[in-house]
């Protein structure tokens, strides 16, 4: 080696690491808040509801997707298209489509949860206004007990859906928790990964509850598969249209931070605005 | 003689039935005859889609996990009625089975697939390889499967999973 060769030049990057409910995050910008001052206390609270105890990994797995890594992020703050697009629950007659819930925003918009609470509909009207959609003949499970479950959360909690910015979302839907990370491959490709987990403390009916449900998350999951499958049919869609733009405006243009209506866009437009600040600062 | 060899006293006629199974099982999946094939399990059988990693690491969730005959219907009318997705279709390629174990009420076999999935009008690609686990059990006319694991070499499954392998 030459003598003037100063190895500490030439090291390789350090990333900032912080270590949030056994969640390992990294970071090369060097101005990095901490990160319970990054999610903000909202965040904070959903995360420590579902991790903040003794995990057991269940599962994890890689899943492919055709298309660029924000689309997949906008699917997980999108609040529409869950009935319209995953119609498991709908054809089956398995979900009331109106129950309790909120939408809630990051400041700046950045990160975002969506959770309801299930057994209280707080709007019969609507739900009978919406029967068409919840009514394809008579179609049955055979076998229902895939859907079995037990309230494991003081705060009756049965969906949350959680996106930690930019590529980070924590999800609860009934009993199955899974953290889902996407990694772009690519302008037009995009990797997830998947961990399904459980808990330490569940007795052996919970965990096989968890194990059973989580038929319906992931790549084969009755309630998510088609999340891979549009990311792919909005990319070919959008595709040879660069110069064109369309826009949905519902519920305004601001980001508020909590809409107990969880018909609208305001996680998405928190998304965009957050990455539009970050890209040109 | 390696542990993993043909076990000796394994039949050449339970060899060719298992085989015969085999191949009307990829048959019926591959020609989209899928209402017919739960019918290749008994009612109260395990079916799961698993990784190479995730089964030797023991974990107990899969892909696509049915602890009955009825979940494996369930995702038969899911999958005709209810959930979404580009058509396509498979085209299996199953090797000849090994038997791994055998006693008076169950049969062990382990055999190597591959699959190919074509979407409407691309061109055919490599779905999955990996290898089916099975516990088969004969009532003297009818090989039933009361346990098939599939087992996926890679852990990395592209796009979605709906029609089973
Ligand atoms: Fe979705």
């Amino acid at each position: 080696m030459a003598a003037d060769f100063d190895k500490s030049c030439h090291a390789l990057q350090k990333p900032k690491v912080e270590t949030y409910c056994g969640l390992v995050f990294g970071t090369f910008a060097e101005n990095m808040p901490t990160l319970s001052d990054y999610f903000g206390p909202e965040m904070c609270g959903n995360i420590q509801r579902l991790l903040g105890r003794d995990m057991e990994l269940l599962e994890r797995f890689q899943h492919g997707l055709d298309g660029n890594w924000k689309l997949y992020m906008e699917n997980v703050r999108d609040t529409y298209h869950a009935s319209l697009l995953h119609s498991f629950m709908t054809t089956f007659r398995l979900g009331r489509l109106s129950m309790k819930g909120a939408v809630e925003v990051s400041k700046g918009g950045l990160h975002h949860l969506t959770y309801s609470i299930r057994s209280q509909d707080n709007d019969q009207g609507q739900y009978d206004a919406k029967e068409i959609r919840a009514s394809k003949d008579d179609y049955t499970l055979n076998s229902p007990e895939l859907l079995e479950s037990w309230p494991e959360f003081e705060c009756g909690t049965t969906l949350a859906i959680q996106s930690l910015f930019p590529n980070f979302s924590i999800q609860q839907l009934s009993n199955v928790i899974t953290l889902r990370l996407i990694v772009p491959k690519g302008p037009h490709k995009s990797e997830l990964t998947w961990w399904v987990l459980g808990a330490r403390e569940d007795t052996p009916e919970q965990r096989a509850i968890r194990i059973r449900q989580s038929n319906l998350v992931g790549p084969g999951g009755y309630i998510a598969m088609e999340d891979g499958a549009v990311v792919g049919w909005v990319r070919r869609g959008v595709t040879g249209a660069d110069d064109k733009k369309s826009v949905l405006a519902m519920g305004g243009r601001d980001v508020e931070r909590i809409s107990e209506s969880r018909c609208n866009e305001l996680a998405v437009r928190g998304f965009w605005q957050g990455w539009h600040g970050l890209m040109e600062s | 003689m390696p542990d993993n060899a043909f076990p000796p006293k394994t039949d050449a006629a339970l060899l060719h039935r298992i085989d015969t199974l085999n191949r009307r099982y990829g048959h019926v999946i591959d020609e989209d005859q899928l209402e017919d094939w739960p019918t290749f399990f008994t009612e109260d059988a395990r079916y799961m889609i698993t990784t190479r990693q995730n089964h030797e690491a023991n974990m107990p969730v899969g892909l696509i996990l049915c602890e009955n005959r009825g979940m494996m219907e369930d995702r038969v009318s899911a999958l005709r009625v209810a959930n979404l997705f580009e058509p396509h279709s498979y085209r299996h390629l199953i090797d000849p089975p090994i038997v791994t174990e055998q006693n008076e009420t169950e049969i062990s076999v382990q055999t190597s697939f591959a699959c190919f999935r074509t979407v409407q009008a691309s061109a055919p690609e490599i779905f999955c390889t990996g290898k089916y686990l099975d516990r088969i059990i004969d009532d003297g006319q009818v090989l039933r499967l009361t346990e098939r694991i599939v087992v996926c070499d890679s852990e990395r499954i592209d796009t979605l999973i709906v029609i089973p392998l």
